[in-house]
């Protein structure tokens, strides 16, 4: 009899599978963060009108009120615009992201556009004179092109067919809610100056930012994860705050162990939240096939 | 096409604000262009 002992490890294919796909793990903790692009478009902008604040100094020099008004007064609204552009681009990504999203309540690329036509034609005409044809030429020269380079906002909700436009209100605000109480879990981890406990705070952000993605990708599920919102996150979030208060003040040393704890219960509720989930899809597709088969039997196609 | 849109966007800006500086007879840059 030989004592050799045969290869194979978790991955080998006479190996079964576990069961449900495991929990995802966050790559590193920047994983499902959301970035924040610098734009050189947007400094352009920004930058465009800096000739009209030489403009408002020649004005007080000159004692021009008159001058110094739409000088300045135009730079303002051209900052302005620039600064709605970025909000907007800011706006329109945000919903890019979402599967589920509602369009921002206020047009603020469009806003943007209008003011930048309005602020360029009131410049050519008080401050270079050109007439009132040029100037208006000229602001619409700038509205349009505004458009054209950076886009309008998105004007319609998207995602949750078959939904009602008041359960997907609901949808987006409870989605928001919670995108907000996982964000302040985040900051308030990262007050602890404890690496480990940091680290597992972050994996169980990315796991419940998982499930969010999961309840967008099927708004439906709004309803069997609302425990999950309610509770879990809402629990995880005040926990932390609190120890990290504690532990601020030195009064964490006695808590580490239950804190622990918890964090170890949410981890496995948080995994049983998305096998759930995701059963459920699975369970939704299996009846949907089945119906359809036996439609096809029905009409003798099989 | 969104890029040229930019160029033309920024111009418009720019040179209108520029022609404000220009505008003035007094200033020197108007001086020097009418020279």
């Amino acid at each position: 009899m030989s004592n050799a002992k045969r290869f194979g490890g978790a991955h080998s294919p006479d190996n079964a599978r576990p069961a449900s796909p495991p929990p995802p793990r966050p790559a590193s903790r920047f994983s499902g963060r959301k970035t924040r692009r610098f734009s050189w478009r947007l400094l352009g902008l920004y930058l465009a009108p800096s000739a009209l604040v030489l403009s408002g100094v020649q004005a007080i020099l000159s004692a021009d009120l008159e001058q110094l008004l739409w000088s300045w007064g135009g730079y303002g609204a051209l900052l302005l615009a620039a600064f709605l552009t970025g909000q907007g681009m800011r706006a329109a990504e945000a919903y890019e992201d979402r599967i589920v999203a509602k369009p921002p309540a206020f047009p603020r690329k469009l806003v943007a556009a209008g003011l930048s036509g309005i602020s360029v034609a009131a410049i050519s005409y008080y401050g270079a004179e050109l007439g009132i044809a040029l100037s208006v030429i000229y602001g619409a020269l700038a509205t349009g092109t505004h458009v054209a380079a950076f886009g309008i906002d998105p004007m319609r909700a998207k995602g949750g067919a078959g939904i009602a436009d008041a359960e997907l209100d609901r949808v987006a605000e409870k989605l928001d809610q919670a995108e907000a109480v996982v964000a302040e879990t985040v900051k308030a981890a990262e007050t602890l100056k404890d690496r480990v406990l940091t680290k597992r705070i972050d994996a169980l952000a990315y796991a419940a930012r998982d499930i969010l993605r999961e309840i967008q990708s099927d708004p439906r599920d709004l309803r069997r994860a609302r425990k999950f919102l309610s509770v879990h996150l809402v629990g995880l979030r005040d926990a932390t705050i609190k120890f990290a208060t504690a532990s601020s003040k030195g009064a964490a040393h006695d808590l580490r162990g239950e804190y622990e704890g918890l964090l170890k219960d949410l981890e496995t509720s948080f995994a049983k939240q998305r096998t759930a989930l995701l059963a459920d899809d699975a369970t939704a597709l299996e009846v949907e096939i089945e119906v359809l088969r036996d439609r096809l039997k029905q009409e003798g196609a099989l | 096409m969104k890029t040229l849109a930019y160029i033309v966007l920024v111009l418009t800006i720019g040179l209108s604000s520029c022609a404000t500086l220009i505008a003035d007879p007094a200033h020197p840059v108007a001086v020097v262009v009418a020279e």
